[in-house]
């Protein structure tokens, strides 16, 4: 199955085709929950308090096996931010990722709330909706955006690829992701199986 | 502009930062791609770096109150070194020497600028230093016995391995760019192993995850040992050639008896047999020993007995083999190995256990504090600030108001690491580093340097002949000046000036550790069988000593591991602290019994105090373990002073038994 993945980009050439565009990809099995995208993330944006990227934890609080996803806004297929902002603040652009004009917005907390992944956020300061933009001036200057720079694991990291083709289906991920909007986010569930000899004996 | 920095915090990865300067303000750090072990990737704490460096709870300004049970004032430098020099001035008008006056200093910021403290008193001919390493001195110590030296390959190296085997450790949260390196190896076809009392997020990632008793690793070690010998996969090269004392060792482990590792490490024949046909297949073993397994009584016997271990297969000085602990080679620099004939060291431990001024003892009237915040982290803290209300004038260096700080008369704000030139050496990898000022010192802040500069010119006014220390014109003129002929060597440099325009500098010394299997003992061979040992009151052979256990009134271990988010009680601001006070985590069966709800309140109590804390109830602890991350103001009021058995031949006190702490809970 993970056959069909194409291959994380290792250098940023030029544009991409129009059917083509890009994604965050995330090995689930090498994220180690560091957090340092996370940081990196809120550190680039000024460290006004809202992070645009935040690691999730899917596994059961407190017991084995977690499950971690780092997460920011998702550059939908089908974004909904673009369509529910009245002020027309949101677009997609060729290469697929969504942009946000904020100098324009009226704090009306639609995309907020009609974000499934809550990318969108109110900047205390600014009081205007923010969210990441998948570094777009970096991109524009052949170098990848901040968070996947600092991904330690490589964990984190982008992938080009043909929206029209479906993304596969990650199985028995119980992680609401597809059920909405064509999140543009490519998951490497994770596979990797720990053999565990708790301890035995009197405790 | 872009200058280049070291992250100084008491770390393995010691990472090469480089700061994005706009308007005389950093815009931005980002790791150096070019360091060869950190390769430009920061972790949370890097990156809170200039949250860290423009908190507004960082110091501006000198704090001082005479009375300790009075409010804090603003004063001016001026006032604050007329303070300290008078004050010194006094003590040796009044003693005729300096040995009322005092330095508890530790490893908050590891760049050398900082060892001018140690300098300055290195300089009066004869000082107290509070002495004692009591997170780590244990394992350097045990290292010492068997191969005379404390020597470590590139962790680079680790990525040749076959089989990768942590004991006691968690990189995944202290050592993130370990992490990388193993994941080489394990794409190229190796196997994890990790051996933890606690199920950790690098447990997670292995192949292999073996839960022991606290304190047991060397009875598994010694076990080990046995069934390579049993198998015939020992390394009888290494061992008839380059090692003596094994027959010693071995008839003292064959006394053991296999069906105890059940009992005493709480381990089943079948994970042991496991274990043993991973050892038995590899071809090169990696041996990593995370802090946390020496924070035991018998825990630099038990790094001793995993040494042991790796020597009987041959592991040392191979290539993708070998012990990972950590390496000495950073202490190069003039101000790192300064002569301390003349100071009176005091045994840390001893010196917490017992706050009440001993007869005949000179006291401690001026206590100088640094790099430290020790009713956070010092075990027993209740203690120290009996010591630190008894001295009568006690001065803290800080970046912010640490509950240390704010015990102290004087506060004296210093600078960041964008504020001042540095040099920082790494106690795991192989690389030094310049650090550069890029910033001006924030509002009245000051380097150490400058501090102690500024005071010892003054002091030698009034003393002309007391005070030795040398005054140098700039921190770079200061820190050019402890370079030295082994380190121009060692680092294929010829100037200080070198470092400074390259940035970083590689030891060219081999990358495989103990290669040349010459070992730094009398006859140039391993030691199974280690008379130094003997000596000091130790096992001379690296067997199993039995640890402390709970008992019953205090049924549970205290583990107190490393928060992944914050570096002991420093970036304590952070904002990926979820909970900014302490949390315990305990076992779901002991909370169901206990009728404890996950989210409840709860105390924590042992003899010495009490606390009441969240319980976070978990499926993966041991019901005999509760875990609290350290770096809380209050955790450490809960661990005792018990020593660990070594330690004092390198840090001048015994380690500190962190983990042997016993407790129990109670609902509220």
């Amino acid at each position: 199955m993970w056959k069909s993945i194409p291959e994380p980009i290792n250098k940023i050439i030029g544009g991409v085709m129009m059917s083509k565009q890009y994604m965050f990809y995330f090995d689930m099995d090498k994220c180690i929950e560091c957090r340092s995208c996370q940081m990196a993330c809120y550190e680039l944006h000024g460290g006004t308090g809202i992070h645009y990227r935040t690691v999730k934890n899917y596994g059961n609080k407190g017991n084995l096996h977690s499950l971690f996803l780092s997460i920011s806004c998702n550059h939908c297929v089908n974004p909904v931010c673009v369509t529910v902002c009245p002020e027309n603040n949101y677009r997609k652009r060729q290469d697929g990722i969504v942009i946000l004009d904020s100098s324009g917005c009226k704090e009306c907390l639609r995309c907020v709330s009609a974000c499934p992944f809550q990318a969108p956020k109110i900047n205390p300061i600014t009081k205007h909706a923010e969210k990441c933009d998948f570094c777009f001036e970096r991109l524009d200057n052949d170098l990848k955006p901040f968070c996947i720079e600092n991904c330690p694991t490589n964990a984190l990291n982008m992938v080009k690829v043909d929206c029209k083709k479906d993304i596969p289906e990650i199985e028995h991920l119980e992680i609401p992701l597809k059920k909405f909007s064509k999140p543009s986010i490519y998951l490497f569930a994770k596979r990797r199986k720990t053999t565990m000899y708790l301890r035995e004996g009197e405790k | 502009m872009r200058y280049r920095h070291v992250c100084p915090r008491n770390c393995y990865s010691a990472c090469s930062i480089i700061s994005h300067v706009e308007n005389d303000k950093i815009v931005l750090v980002t790791g150096d791609p070019h360091h060869p072990y950190t390769k430009g990737k920061l972790c949370a704490k890097g990156h809170a770096h200039v949250e860290r460096m423009s908190h507004p709870q960082r110091l501006k300004r000198p704090y001082y109150r005479q009375n300790k049970a009075k409010d804090f004032s603003p004063i001016s430098w001026e006032k604050a070194y007329e303070l300290i020099v008078s004050n010194l001035v006094s003590l040796y008008k009044e003693f005729g020497h300096f040995y009322s006056f005092g330095l508890y200093k530790h490893s908050g910021n590891l760049g050398i600028l900082q060892n001018v403290t140690d300098d300055f008193f290195s300089s009066l001919g004869g000082t107290t230093k509070i002495m004692g390493n009591p997170g780590i001195s244990t394992g350097v110590e045990a290292l010492h016995y068997q191969a005379g030296k404390m020597k470590m390959s590139d962790p680079n190296e680790i990525s040749n391995s076959d089989l990768i085997i942590i004991w006691g450790g968690n990189p995944a949260v202290t050592n993130i760019h370990l992490i990388p390196i193993i994941r080489e190896a394990i794409d190229r076809g190796a196997s994890l192993v990790v051996i933890d009392p606690i199920y950790t997020k690098t447990a997670e990632l292995a192949d292999l995850y073996i839960q022991l008793r606290p304190s047991t690793d060397g009875f598994l070690a010694n076990q080990l040992v046995l069934d390579l010998v049993q198998q015939d996969a020992c390394d009888y090269c290494f061992l008839n050639e380059y090692s003596e004392g094994f027959e010693q060792f071995l008839e003292e482990i064959s006394l053991q008896n296999r069906q105890d590792l059940l009992k005493i490490c709480g381990i089943s024949k079948q994970a042991f047999m496991h274990l043993s046909s991973l050892l038995r297949s590899a071809k090169a073993v990696s041996h990593v020993i995370g802090p946390g397994l020496q924070r035991h009584a018998n825990g630099g016997q038990n790094v001793r007995a995993i040494e042991a271990l790796a020597a009987v297969r041959g592991d040392l000085g191979t290539k993708g083999g070998g012990l990972y602990f950590r390496h000495e080679d950073g202490m190069i620099f003039n101000n790192q190995q300064l002569n301390d004939m003349k100071d009176r060291n005091l045994n840390m431990n001893k010196w917490i256990k017992n706050p009440i001024q001993e007869e005949g003892e000179i006291p401690i009237q001026m206590l100088w504090i640094t790099c430290r915040n020790p009713l956070t982290q010092d075990p027993y803290p209740q203690n120290i600030r009996k010591h630190l209300l008894r001295i009568p004038f006690v001065v803290t260096v800080e970046e912010f108001m640490t509950p240390t700080a704010k015990a102290s008369n004087l506060v004296l704000p210093t600078t960041s690491i964008f504020e001042q030139e540095d040099i920082v050496t790494s106690i795991w990898h192989k690389e030094i580093a310049y650090n550069e000022k890029a910033l001006n010192p924030y509002f009245e802040s000051k380097s150490e340097w400058e501090i102690i500069t500024t005071i010892a010119q003054s002091l030698k006014s009034f003393l002309p002949n007391y005070c030795s220390f040398p005054l140098y014109k700039s921190e770079k003129a200061y820190l050019e000046s402890q370079f030295n002929k082994n380190i121009y060597e060692s680092y294929n440099i010829n100037t200080p000036g070198e470092l400074r325009s390259i940035g970083i500098a590689s030891r060219k010394t081999k990358k495989i550790a103990w290669e040349d299997r010459q070992f730094y003992t009398k006859t140039g061979k391993y030691k199974f069988y280690s008379s130094k040992a003997k000596g000091n009151g130790l096992p001379p052979t690296p067997v199993f000593v039995k640890g402390r256990v709970p008992t019953k009134m205090f049924p549970f271990w205290l583990i107190t591991p490393h928060h992944p988010y914050t570096l002991n009680s420093q970036f304590h601001f952070h904002s990926l602290l979820d909970d900014k006070e302490p949390c315990v985590k305990i076992a779901q069966a002991v909370a169901k019994r206990l009728g404890i709800h996950d989210g409840e309140m709860i105390r924590v109590f042992n003899a010495q105090g009490s606390l009441v804390m969240k319980s976070i109830c978990c499926t993966h602890i041991p019901e005999d373990i509760l875990e609290i991350n350290s770096g809380h103001e209050y955790t450490n009021q809960l661990i005792p002073i018990v020593e660990t058995d070594m330690g004092e031949q390198i840090g001048g006190a015994n380690g500190v038994a962190y983990f042997d702490t016993f407790v129990n809970i109670t609902k509220l």
